[in-house]
This record gives structure tokens, C-alpha cells and sequence, in this order.
């Protein structure tokens, strides 16, 4: 099943942002999407959960599957059970009083039984288990982002896509969050992320996309597409340490 | 003290003091709900607060007491504006308490008696409090670093380029909270 996109185009009035996209994720792979900024990375990951086109306004034509679902169709909200979306910045994506309800609010909304064990499963799994009373706005911006996968782990979803989740963490931090990825990849779920160090990428993806001006320019291994020295000049991409020679 | 008797008393307190504009009852209310912030310790946290609510009451008060008689100073209109004021402090003083002597996990079971999505409502407000404390600190921060005079007795030149990067920002993070509330399922029960 994995991730269809055919041949999606999204535009604000005035400016293209994803033109003509076509895409394939299979079930457990671990793809990286990187590209410099603006290049329509996050946008492409709205679609993948609906959030385009039924809560962002633009206009928008293709196809998005996930796991058989047409996303054009289904309800944003039966999608967050497949996909779990983890944003750029934790803060944004925290709003509940204690770290415990924060985790507990997607499996309020989808009317999931057993909530405080599926909670507590979820904290173990990034480390978070003895904070549940916390107020999540005294965490780190670490924790923050940690609690942020705990709360799409939950909801138990086959896909997680993570937009960016290490740009504002330290080394240990990232590290850190990448570890949890592996884990949840090898546990058999599909993830994807937005990464702009493309070290992180080499390492753990198995697959990568690179999105220059709204369109798909390569895809591929790692290797094959990070270690292109002139493609990752041209557009300003750093060229991972593995494949410097 | 149990949070939902808490929430009650904040919700009775604050209404008899719309319903019921007795000076003596607000200016009490007022009076006591400070003096309480004072008694459970927890004024260091409201300090900070009280020059821009000062600021906000010299402007209601000098508004009201030209607005009542046609841009005539009045002495009637003065009294209105302070009374006004002193409701405002009465309020604010009274929110302060409950949210800073209320555990925060407590302070989301005072709520679970209410219909989720007004729950919701009010946990995402409170929640979001520290957040935009924070946020106004650092415009005030950026902009001090860049030369701006928060001593300008000008008060529209000085909060005019707080307010406006505060207001924009917030609403921009409102807006992005909403759809990660969507993409967690908010809207599907």
C-alpha cells in the first residue's frame, strides 16, 4: 500500500508551490525529503494528511494515496489514525495543560479505549515517563519535541512524517530523536522526514527525495542521490561527510 | 481546596461584580483579591504586570471622564473610569490567583465537568498564556536592541511596535495550532 502522489500541483494565488509531484513510499521505508528553503517540502507534507486541501486554502490538483485512502476525500481527522505529524516547531502543536492530556488529546478524539496505558506506553517510549504532571511549557524544547512524537505514537498511526524535528535541537537532543525514528522504523512504521542535514539522512533514511522549485529533482538511495557532488552544489545542499572524498 | 470550588467561587465572584456594580462590593473585591495574592505568596509573579494594567486604567480613567460630558473633564466621569478599573483588577487578580494556586493538573480536572470543546477552549487559553508572556518579552527584547525608547511618555510609539508584531505572531500560531489539532484528530469525536 505505502504512499501514492500523482502528479500534484498546489498553488497560492500568484505562486506555484508544488508542481506536479509524483512520489511512491513504500510501507516501512524511511524517506528523507530534503531541498533548500521554499522549495515546497512542508507543503508536500501537508498533503500527505490531508491538511491540503481541506484546511489549507489554495488551489490544489492530483491524487495523494495513503495506505488506500484518497486523501482528497477522506476526512482530515479518520487520516491522523494512518498519519502522524509531528510540525516544525513544538510549540505550536502543544496545547494542553499537563503532558500526560497532551498525549491523551489525538486518543480522546478518535474515542480509543485504555487511554492512560496507551499514554504511558507512549511516554516510555521517548523517555518521558515520570513527567505526566508536568506543564509541558516548563519541558526543554528537547522534551517538547520528544512529547510531540509521544503524542502521534499514542494514536498508534502507520506513517509518521516529522517536518524538520531536529532544526532548533542540540546534538545530543538530535541524536536523541533520531534514535526513537530507527526504532519506530524498524518496529515496521513507515517515517518520513524533512531534514535539511543531510548527514542525518545518509545515516538513517533508506530513501530521498530532493524538492527544488516545487518539483522532484532526484530520488533515490542515499548514495546515489546525496553523493552527486555537482546536482548538491548547484543547489546548495551540503554533501554528507560519508560521501566526500 | 478542591478546583472545581475554586472555579466555581471565580466564576460567582466574577459575575455579581458585572451584575451587581456596587462601589463598595468591587472596590472590596478588588481590595481583598489583591491582598490575597499577597497572603498565598504568590505577588513576585504579579509585579510585573501591574505597570502596563496601570497604564491601561489611567487611559480608561481619562477617557471616561471626557467621553461622559462631551469632551468635558468631569469629576462623574473619573469615578466611572475608576470603578471600571478597579472591576478589571478585581478580575484580573482573581483569574491570577486560581491559575497560579491551582496545579496545573488539577487545574485540567476543574474543567472536565464542562463539554469537551469548551474545555478545550479554556485549557488552550490558559495553555497558551506562557507561550505569548514569553513571545512579548522577546519583541520587547528585539526592539530595545534596535533603540527603541520604552520611556517615550508617548504610550502609542512605545506599544505600537509590541502590540502589532505580538497580535500578528499570536494569530499566526493560532493558525498552526489548528491544523496540528486537526492532524491529531480534533473534530473526528
Amino acid at each position: 500500500m505505502g504512499i501514492a502522489i500523482r502528479n500534484v500541483s498546489f498553488s497560492y494565488p500568484g505562486k506555484d508551490i508544488l508542481k506536479g509531484i509524483d512520489m511512491d513510499i513504500e510501507d516501512g521505508d524511511f524517506a528523507g525529503i530534503t531541498g533548500s528553503t521554499g522549495s515546497g517540502k512542508t507543503t508536500l507534507a501537508y498533503c500527505l494528511n490531508g491538511l491540503i486541501p481541506h484546511s489549507i486554502r489554495g488551489k490544489f490538483s492530483g491524487k495523494v494515496h495513503v495506505n488506500g485512502f484518497d486523501t482528497t476525500k477522506e476526512k482530515i481527522s479518520r487520516l491522523s489514525r494512518k498519519v502522524g505529524f509531528v510540525f516544525q516547531d513544538p510549540d505550536w502543536q502543544i496545547f494542553s495543560l499537563t503532558v500526560k492530556d497532551e498525549v491523551a488529546f489525538g486518543l480522546k478524539n478518535i474515542g480509543a479505549r485504555d487511554i492512560d496505558s496507551k499514554v504511558m506506553n507512549a511516554l516510555i517510549m521517548v523517555e518521558l515517563d515520570g513527567m505526566e504532571e508536568m506543564m509541558p511549557q516548563n519541558l526543554s524544547h528537547g522534551q517538547k519535541q520528544k512529547l510531540c512524537i509521544a503524542s502521534v505514537l499514542a494514536m498508534d498511526p502507520d506513517i509518521i512524517v516529522m517536518d524538520e524535528p531536529t532544526s532548533q535541537l542540540d546534538y545530543r537532543s538530535t541524536m536523541n530523536v533520531y534514535g526513537i525514528l530507527k526504532k519506530l522504523n524498524e518496529s515496521g512504521k513507515t517515517i518520513i522526514v524533512i531534514e535539511h542535514n543531510t548527514d542525518l539522512i545518509s545515516e538513517y533514511a533508506n530513501r530521498v527525495f530532493i524538492l527544488d522549485n516545487g518539483t522532484i529533482i532526484k530520488e533515490g538511495s542515499p548514495k546515489k542521490v546525496l553523493s552527486d557532488r555537482k546536482l548538491m552544489e548547484k543547489l546548495g545542499i551540503k554533501i554528507p561527510w560519508v560521501y566526500r572524498k | 481546596m478542591n478546583p472545581k470550588i475554586k472555579l466555581f467561587s471565580l466564576v460567582a465572584l466574577s459575575s455579581m461584580m458585572i451584575i451587581f456594580p456596587e462601589p463598595l462590593f468591587i472596590a472590596a473585591a478588588a481590595v481583598l483579591s489583591v491582598a490575597f495574592i499577597f497572603i498565598r505568596r504568590v505577588h513576585m509573579r504579579f509585579m510585573p504586570w501591574l505597570k502596563p494594567i496601570f497604564i491601561v486604567f489611567l487611559m480608561i480613567i481619562a477617557f471616561q471622564s471626557i467621553a461622559v460630558s462631551g469632551l468635558i473633564f468631569s469629576l462623574e466621569g473619573a469615578y466611572f473610569g475608576l470603578l471600571f478599573s478597579l472591576r478589571i483588577l478585581a478580575l484580573i487578580s482573581l483569574v491570577f490567583l486560581f491559575v497560579e494556586t491551582t496545579p496545573a493538573s488539577e487545574l485540567s480536572g476543574a474543567f472536565s465537568f464542562l463539554p469537551r470543546d469548551i474545555s478545550q477552549i479554556l485549557m488552550l487559553s490558559l495553555s497558551m498564556v506562557p507561550g505569548v508572556a514569553v513571545l512579548g518579552e522577546n519583541i520587547i527584547n528585539s526592539q530595545k536592541a534596535r533603540g527603541m525608547n520604552f520611556m517615550n511618555p508617548n504610550i502609542f510609539r512605545t506599544y505600537f511596535p509590541v502590540l502589532v508584531p505580538l497580535f500578528a505572531k499570536t494569530l499566526y500560531r493560532s493558525e498552526k495550532m489548528s491544523l496540528a489539532m486537526q492532524a491529531r484528530g480534533y473534530g473526528s469525536s
